[in-house]
């Protein structure tokens, strides 16, 4: 018979409620301290919203499992998992991406940090030039002409 | 609900996330679209000079004077971020100022704890000398400097944590210069040199107690000093030695290197035998032969040898061979490229008085590359294969001659197959698929690896 998982209860910060396995949890570092620190069922994770928390237990659900089978390292699973971390962001607004960011980083899951920090910067790399991006991300210059032209020439090599 | 999410995607949320993030996102983008974003708003303008890393080359597109323009701001706007550089490589090409103030940016560098510097001068100026803090910079591990880089007046060097140097094509100003930056690394592992013409230095001396690994490559053959200086090793913890020098140079080792795993040599002379003994402990040998060689491979005991790779160029090629086979017990892999080689026929044909130790328990692999079917060569491989009787695998990579007919490559492979072997489960392939150094590994190669440049 299969050992029983363990497994453990996360609460966002408006009380949606996740039960995932422990092995899931360990994807965060940041979890993975907690949950050794103090071994209760259920955590919660004030600085993080139920839909963004719900978008992190699907990343870390997804490379869990890949790791388990994968251990004989086919190639294909690690294939497949790049196939669906380009479909888990490509479907993603930016605002979620920002929201991501912030929560990967409190929760220290540096995958999934580094998956969503590469989203905004090809997301950068895709603009044509400065306009676009501001537009794009939504910047706002605060620059008067007479500062943007200065800047413009100390840095002609970055515009050529 | 009214769709908030979409509205949420023009607001300027990036801006706010904290600085380190931004700095992460910088580094994943090509450098210059990193710089440009300067441009973006006021919040952004000195957000990429925070960056740990920094890759700038001028390239024969890059416009003018920008690219030093940059630089230069660059180098004013390091001192407005206090934080960690730690890698930054630079390359200067033919259209840089030269007047351009380096050293600034150098220092720059320094005082920002710079961990890895690579710097390349490729401009029309002349040589210029770097600050003196760069050779007493404590954080500094790696360090890359090439061409147009003159090593002089240097103060009490001490690179206490520098771990791999490389000198590429850069002029000393005088012996001396070499002596003393060279001291002053206690801790040096990995040393890369590839002289540069006229370079000041005759003899070109490696005392390095700590150093594991050395690559040297000297190929000025016309030089004006041609032959008339030397490459000096003192260095007893060696592991790996790689030399190539094609400028006549004496190659000396001083001292003993017990635990030298790895040599690949191809020097164009050899006056000293004991450059050739100093290799006895080698597992991996890689030998371009030349003229005097094979007189000194008689005297020395390869005993833990078990990969040999060589390239004759002598008129007593194959005798040699069989004199370094006699001598290296273990030897699993044999590699012989006679790309060299021609037919000698004027020379009496050689002869071996009994089998060496390892055709008959080790060799389990031959590869032959530039087969061109001479004399000596059929005789040598058939010898072989006649004997090892522990062959595996024997892959043969012919060399026709121009006009050779489709009829005489046949009749060649034919005459090879029907060769007897000892080992009846060998295979003969015409071709070549051995690397070097792929046997099972050897638990010091990864180590040995993370010393490579």
């Amino acid at each position: 018979m299969e050992n029983e998982k363990k497994m453990i209860t996360l609460k966002s910060s408006d009380d949606v409620t996740f039960e995932v396995e422990e092995a899931v949890v360990l994807e965060s570092q940041f979890l993975s301290h907690l949950v050794q620190d103090c071994p209760a069922p259920e955590h919660k994770i004030k600085e993080v919203t139920g839909k963004i928390l719900s978008k992190v237990v699907e990343y870390c659900e997804k490379h869990v499992v890949v790791v388990v089978d994968g251990g004989d390292s086919s190639s294909s699973s690690g294939d497949d998992l790049k196939k669906w971390d380009d479909k888990f962001i490509k479907e993603m607004d930016l605002s979620t991406v920002y929201d991501l960011i912030a929560a990967a980083n409190y929760l220290n899951i540096q995958a999934l940090l580094d998956l969503m920090c590469q989203r905004v910067a090809d997301v950068i790399t895709a603009c044509k030039d400065h306009k676009e991006i501001r537009e794009t991300l939504g910047i706002v210059s605060d620059y008067t002409a007479e500062e943007e032209a200065e800047v413009l020439k100390e840095n002609e090599w970055a515009f050529d | 609900m009214p769709n908030i999410a979409e509205e949420k995607v023009c607001e300027d949320r990036i801006s706010a996330l904290p600085e380190d993030l931004l700095v992460k996102i910088l580094l994943l983008l090509p450098v210059k679209d990193a710089v440009a974003t300067t441009v973006l708003s006021k919040p952004w303008r000195y957000i990429w000079t925070l960056m740990p890393k920094l890759v700038c080359k001028d390239t024969k597109h890059t416009n003018n004077r920008s690219f030093w323009w940059f630089l230069e701001h660059y180098s004013l706007q390091l001192h407005k971020a206090p934080t960690l550089l730690e890698h930054l490589e630079v390359k200067l090409g033919s259209r840089c100022p030269d007047d351009a103030d380096v050293g600034k940016l150098i220092l720059n560098a320094v005082e920002r704890y710079i961990r890895v510097l690579h710097f390349n001068m490729k401009w029309l100026g002349k040589h210029i000398s770097l600050p003196n803090e760069l050779y007493t910079c404590k954080t500094l591990k790696k360090l890359i400097l090439s061409n147009k880089i003159l090593i002089e007046n240097l103060p009490e060097v001490f690179l206490p944590s520098l771990t791999k140097l490389s000198l590429y094509d850069v002029v000393y100003k005088d012996e001396d210069s070499l002596v003393k930056l060279l001291s002053g690394c206690p801790v040096l592992k990995a040393l890369s040199v590839h002289r540069a013409k006229n370079d000041n230095v005759i003899e070109f001396s490696v005392k390095v107690p700590s150093l594991h690994r050395l690559d040297y490559v000297n190929e000025n053959q016309d030089d004006e000093a041609c032959g008339s200086g030397s490459l000096i090793i003192d260095s007893p913890q060696l592991k790996c030695l790689n030399v190539i020098d094609y400028s006549e140079d004496v190659c000396l080792i001083e001292g003993k290197i017990p635990s030298l795993i790895e040599a690949i040599v191809d020097v164009g002379t050899c006056h000293n035998e004991k450059f050739l003994t100093c290799l006895s402990s080698v597992m991996f040998l890689n030998l371009s032969w030349i003229d005097e060689t094979e007189i000194f491979c008689s005297g020395v005991n390869y005993s833990q040898l078990i990969e040999c790779k060589l390239t004759p160029w002598a008129e007593y090629w194959a005798e040699s061979i069989m004199l370094l086979l006699d001598n290296a017990p273990k030897l699993k892999v044999l590699m012989i490229n006679t790309r060299k080689i021609e037919e000698f026929d004027d020379l009496p044909p050689w002869s071996w008085s009994h089998v060496p130790k390892c055709m008959s328990s080790q060799l389990e692999i031959l590869e032959w590359v530039k087969y061109g079917g001479t004399r000596d060569e059929k005789s040598l491989l058939a010898y072989i294969l006649a004997n090892s009787k522990c062959l595996k695998r024997a892959g043969i990579c012919m060399k026709y001659s121009d006009d050779c007919s489709d009829e005489t490559k046949w009749e060649l492979k034919q005459e090879l197959k029907s060769m007897p072997r000892a080992s009846v489960s060998s295979q003969l392939l015409f071709r070549v698929k051995f690397r070097w150094r792929s046997l099972p590994q050897h638990p010091l190669f990864d180590w040995l690896h993370s010393l490579m440049f």
